[in-house]
């Protein structure tokens, strides 16, 4: 694409008659209509991330600031021997690769049912996104204190009357309780991309497939499946996107607790920075946040360009 | 899979959108009832429409303050994120610029760290380094506006490219030949072709803004608290008035979902990067 472009703007330039004066103040222009947008995020984006990484390797405490100083890899090596952080690691990669498993399998179920024409359907597309739009903090407090509540919940109402044993989430289940809110939230939204792109697959492509004698599961895995990877690494990546800085359903829920059962990547950095005002520790735990974040931005950025350049392929 | 009937996707689609619009009906029920009410057995229906504790919370100066405060900093960041991006990605989208896959990848990259991790530098900076006198960008307005900044443009450049791409580069030349200054070709000919993508790509920034709690919570304190933040501490504060929170809910709730009605059409489009096209 990229070079298809400078080609283009070759030629054009070229085929006329006072091409490099015109060239060069387009290019003025260009920089000018840039520069806001690049200036913006250079200071308050590479800023605190310069100051990260200068504090990740120095010992200071906003409570005790005369210990400032030089502390090497202390901080790093301090990190890694805690088993809080590495518990908190994972903690971050189930809650990311829980939600990311149940919202895209329960996505492309419900598009696939969903698939036909039915009356009354642009209605319910748009009340089914509602919860997407539904802030966090909501979201988590009338989960938590409306729905999951052991004593005036309305699920533990439910199963109560049913018969079943009432269940207190968040003391039990904290971190099934959270994928639940979090997939309340991004399934309609997953469901409704895995939609659009089901839609637009070729009719004939199936009908071929179906007189071919395949059978509803060859169907799915050599057909649908892959005319839907590009959805899928869309959804996939903006969910991990938001999903990896996810704070708000924890923290106005469990608190990272009970315990540290919930105590995320984002959790431990906040309650390094904010509760024990220990800077270094914050900073070095995030830039391991960052080369974490970086892992997953390169891995799925490639899958995503490799598939967006090969459009005929996956459609 | 062919011609199967259609009452499977519509019990489907009713099951779905009961429990997706669960929640929500349950916050109304809450926040239509007394305080005698809710003491009741727990009830789907609708008691009645009583609006006391909408009103409660719209006369409680604090919570109005909050508001306000949080539709001024989600209205300006919503506003400079669509334009600096528009400027962007025309000027991305028209020229080839060296090094642009990599200020490209740069910015994904950037936007996928956890919000956690800038949030400590920012603090010091907004509470020692960016001051003049007095004055500091520690819980003010405008402190909270330039640092959605960070997490909108990202999204909203990224958004908008896939976009500007699809408009036809020789509208503009031709615009250019005629003697059209730039500023006339993005205003008169790029704007009106990119609206629906402008059009999400502000409601998106908007709602990002007007969501967004962890940095409300942490570089704020009294002048510049938004709702968002209002709420989480409305629950230990007060002692929980459960109908007021609930209204309170609801006010949050309310443009969001008129915002959703516009954009409806070009949402998938749109929060895909184009990936996926409608």
């Amino acid at each position: 694409m990229a070079a298809s472009l400078q080609g283009q703007g070759g030629t054009a330039v070229a085929g006329r008659g006072l091409a490099k004066k015109a060239w060069s103040r387009q290019r003025w222009t260009m920089l000018a209509l840039i520069a806001p947008a690049v200036g913006v995020l250079l200071v308050w984006m590479i800023v605190p991330l310069a100051m990260t990484i200068y504090y990740a390797f120095h010992r200071y405490n906003v409570l005790y600031p005369e210990r400032f100083g030089f502390a090497g890899f202390r901080n790093f090596s301090l990190l890694l021997n805690d088993p809080m952080f590495w518990g908190a690691m994972g903690k971050t990669l189930i809650l990311v690769g829980a939600s990311l498993i149940v919202t895209v399998v329960l996505g492309i179920i419900l598009a696939l049912v969903l698939e036909k024409d039915f009356p009354g359907r642009s209605i319910a597309r748009l009340m089914a996104l509602a919860p997407f739009f539904v802030m966090p903090v909501v979201a988590a407090l009338v989960w938590k204190n409306m729905l999951m509540h052991p004593v005036y919940g309305l699920l533990s109402w439910i199963l109560g009357t049913i018969g079943l044993p009432v269940v207190d989430w968040f003391q039990n289940w904290p971190m099934t309780a959270i994928v639940i809110i979090i997939a309340w939230q991004w399934t309609p939204f997953a469901m409704l991309v895995f939609l659009t792109s089901l839609q637009s697959m070729p009719e004939e492509q199936k009908e071929a497939a179906w007189l071919d004698g395949a059978n509803a599961v060859q169907m799915f895995f050599k057909i649908i499946l892959p005319h839907l990877s590009r959805a899928i690494t869309a959804v996939v990546m903006i969910e991990s996107i938001f999903f990896l800085s996810i704070f708000a359903e924890i923290f106005t829920t469990t608190g990272g607790g009970p315990g540290q059962a919930t105590t995320t990547l984002s959790y431990i950095i906040y309650t390094r920075a904010f509760l024990e005002w220990n800077v270094g520790s914050a900073s070095a735990g995030g830039l391991f946040a960052v080369i974490l974040a970086n892992i997953v931005a390169i891995f799925l950025i490639r899958l995503v360009a490799r598939n967006m350049q090969n459009p005929e392929k996956f459609g | 899979m062919k011609k199967k009937g259609i009452l499977l996707p519509i019990v489907v689609w009713c099951v779905m959108t009961l429990i997706t619009l669960l929640p929500i009906w349950w916050l109304f029920v809450v926040s239509m009832r007394t305080r005698v009410q809710l003491f009741g057995r727990p009830s789907l229906l609708l008691d009645g429409f009583y609006w006391g504790n909408y009103v409660e919370v719209l006369e409680n100066e604090e919570f109005r303050f909050y508001l306000w405060n949080s539709i001024i900093v989600a209205t300006s960041n919503c506003l400079i994120v669509t334009v600096l991006a528009f400027l962007a990605t025309f000027a991305l989208s028209r020229y080839k610029l060296a090094g642009e896959d990599s200020l490209f990848f740069w910015l994904i990259t950037n936007r996928m760290a956890p919000a956690a991790v800038f949030l400590l530098p920012l603090f010091l900076l907004y509470t020692q380094v960016f001051r003049l006198g007095d004055f500091q960008l520690f819980d003010t307005r405008i402190g909270l506006i330039l640092l959605y900044c960070v997490f909108n443009l990202p999204f909203a450049i990224w958004l908008l490219k896939g976009i500007m791409d699809g408009i036809p580069k020789e509208l503009d030349e031709a615009a250019m030949i005629d003697g059209a200054s730039t500023f006339q070709v993005l205003t008169r000919v790029v704007m009106p072709l990119a609206k629906p993508g402008l059009a999400v790509t502000a409601i998106l920034t908007w709602m990002f803004a007007w969501n967004e709690y962890l940095f409300a919570a942490t570089l704020t304190s009294v002048e510049a608290r938004t709702i968002t933040t209002g709420l989480a501490e409305f629950v230990t504060v007060t002692g929980t008035n459960w109908g007021e929170l609930a209204a309170l809910s609801m006010l949050t709730l309310a443009p969001a979902l008129i915002f959703l009605g516009f954009v409806q059409r070009h949402i998938v489009a749109g929060l895909t990067f184009g990936a996926v096209k409608e």
